[in-house]
């Protein structure tokens, strides 16, 4: 009795995302807090100059203080979780993740008496490699031993979404900067059913930059920061691909796009070529289509299958295809019921809908819901999933709230309780 | 959990670790009095195995000593702390002194209660003090009772449940049973997120085994 009340006073919730680390404890509220997930590794002299300590790696806030040291930047700087996965031997990377972990825990350690730790609930990508999970357990080893961890658990991040949303049956399609994942969930995540994309938000930056080379600011390009931002401000999601460069076509002043970044001089005008907008959305949805070979031939990266540990990647399947692949490998009886509720998660799925444009630009819930009904499902519910970068967090404390401390972690499942010796 | 001398001798280090020193201990009463500076401070002590008069009647003369001016602590094994809280001993300038089989911890500091302490109120101000002082203690003893009433409820429920034998909950009333357990499982926090509240996956995974 003890040690649930205990349980659930400690727990925290740790997401470590491609871009941003989000963690917290229960008692945090709603939302966690968040840094970016990445580490500096400087010169010694510099941090024992800065901080006073000499120390491997920076995380945190205190990374912006080494920040603008040019050419050496990239090699410095980085972010383990880039592509949703470490690799074995990625020694910075994994010595990231435990600093960055290490640092949060701290932040909110209790001071005094009765604390033995906490009890940690991680979140992996769906298709993290056994042995992420075991690095991960051998870094909370050592932090239990440092008095922060009592005892910890991994799920896969679909789970905590459904979690979150509190939905015991649907698809999760989760993505991130590197790749996305689709998992079907019915009371648990059906993992032979799992079906992972080897693309993300990076792939539609890289259709954004050659529209942009070809519109002539091929100089912009080198900057992944504006690509992206430039993505964000005048990329549209058509609803059919044909019919929308049709439209603009015929009407080029009402898809024109120009973008001016806030505070800079620099004045982006698509003109003429504003129908490309419409292939930034595209691409995320279905880069197989027969616009983008023209791109591919001229030198631009197709998306490739490919296997990381024991998952396949697919390249170029289209997301619609990718869950009617995924959801039919599930049993029949439950099919209607993972079609009824579809969760998009991600800033990949965040595109506007001007209304001048209506019914030619659509959100991904209408998007994805027309390419289903189009390819023969009957009644998809698709939802925007609405805050999409806490959503994890939240399952991961909803997770270690309501799991029993007896449960203990299953090699063979994957979930339970890892107690961790002191 | 550590004997009565052996705590004692905690205790006493805590305090002469302070700049106090021993003025008078009572082994079989449990208390200790130090001085400091001209301010006594006495520390009185419950045991884990204490019954709950003995629980109460320590607490009280805690809250006494307090009033008359002294600083008074008590000492209580965490089990305790835990289920008590220590918010009730804030409020009233009582001292905490948390311990286990290893260590002894001040959770709370003691303070003195500054009407007491000045003899130059007038009897008016005198009386309303005591007055209040004995509501607050009433109050104490009242929020004391009620939560020991709620555990001993609780231990109640919990002994009658795992007495049941198993043939009968699962074949005579299975659907009292599964809402009574989800109950308890599903028990909040006070302060609990919005987003575990009316979460089906809370009750699906309590019942992980």
């Amino acid at each position: 009795m003890f040690d649930e009340e205990y349980r659930r006073r400690y727990v925290f919730g740790c997401d470590y995302g491609t871009s941003d680390f989000k963690y917290g404890p229960i008692t945090q509220g709603d939302k966690p807090l968040v840094t970016a997930n990445r580490g500096y590794f400087p010169e010694k002299s510099i941090v024992s100059q800065v901080l006073g300590v000499e120390k491997e790696v920076v995380v945190g806030k205190d990374v912006t203080l080494f920040l603008g040291a040019g050419s050496e930047l990239s090699t410095r700087l980085v972010y383990p979780m880039r592509s949703g996965t470490i690799a074995k031997d990625d020694e910075r990377a994994w010595h990231v993740v435990e600093e960055l972990t290490r640092y949060a825990l701290s932040e909110f350690k209790p001071g005094g008496f009765g604390f033995k730790g906490f009890y940690v609930v991680a979140a992996l990508s769906a298709t993290a490699p056994r042995y992420m999970y075991e690095k991960m357990l051998n870094i909370y080893d050592k932090l239990a031993s440092e008095g922060l961890i009592h005892s910890s658990t991994i799920i896969p991040q679909p789970l905590a979404v459904a979690i979150a949303h509190k939905q015991t049956s649907c698809v999760v399609v989760e993505s991130g900067h590197g790749n996305t994942q689709v998992a079907p969930i019915s009371r648990t995540p059906i993992r032979e059913a799992i079906i992972a994309l080897n693309r993300g938000g990076s792939s539609a930056n890289a259709i954004t930059a050659e529209i942009l080379k070809d519109a002539g600011y091929g100089d912009l390009v080198k900057e992944e920061a504006l690509v992206r931002k430039v993505k964000e401000n005048i990329g549209l999601l058509p609803l059919n691909l044909d019919k929308a460069i049709g439209y603009a076509r015929n009407n080029p002043e009402e898809v024109r796009a120009v973008y001016q970044p806030p505070g800079t001089r620099i004045k982006i005008d698509l003109g003429r070529d504003s129908w490309t907008r419409f292939l930034i959305g595209e691409y995320v949805f279905n880069p197989d289509h027969e616009i983008f070979q023209s791109y591919y031939k001229r030198g631009m990266p197709r998306p490739s299958d490919t296997k990381v540990g024991d998952v396949f990647f697919y390249g170029t399947l289209s997301i619609a295809d990718t869950i009617i692949q995924s959801v039919e490998k599930c049993p029949t009886e439950i099919q209607p019921l993972l079609y009824s509720y579809i969760i998009l998660s991600g800033g990949n799925f965040s595109w506007q809908a001007p209304p001048k444009l209506r019914n030619i630009a659509v959100d991904s819930e209408t998007k994805l819901m027309h390419e289903l009904r189009e390819k023969g499902v009957e009644n998809p519910n698709v939802k925007l999933s609405s805050e999409p970068q806490y959503a994890v967090w939240r399952g991961c404390i909803v997770f270690g709230y309501a799991v029993p401390s007896s449960y203990a972690w299953s090699w063979e499942k994957m979930e339970g309780w890892y107690v961790h010796r002191r | 959990m550590p004997s009565r001398s052996i705590l004692m001798k905690r205790v006493e280090d805590h305090f002469i670790s302070k700049g106090y020193r021993v003025a008078e201990k009572s082994s079989a009463d449990g208390f200790i009095k130090f001085r400091r500076h001209g301010e006594e401070t006495v520390v009185r002590i419950i045991d884990e195995l204490a019954s709950r008069d003995e629980m109460l009647s320590t607490i009280i003369q805690s809250a006494l000593d307090s009033g008359g001016g002294k600083i008074a602590y008590v000492s209580i094994p965490m089990s305790l702390v835990s289920r008590l809280g220590d918010y009730a001993f804030r409020v009233n300038k009582i001292g905490v002194l948390v311990y286990d089989e290893r260590d002894l911890v001040e959770i709370v500091e003691g303070g003195v209660q500054t009407p007491a302490s000045e003899e130059k109120h007038e009897s008016e101000a005198a009386e309303k003090f005591l007055q209040e002082k004995i509501e607050a203690l009433e109050n104490l003893y009242t929020e004391l009772t009620n939560k020991i009433a709620t555990i001993e409820a609780r231990i109640n429920q919990l002994e009658k449940q795992s007495s049941v034998p198993k043939q009968e909950t699962s074949a005579s009333q299975p659907v009292e049973t599964i809402q009574r357990t989800s109950g308890r499982k599903t028990k909040k926090p006070e302060t609990l997120p919005s987003f575990i509240e009316d979460n089906p996956w809370v009750e699906l995974l309590s019942n992980k085994r």
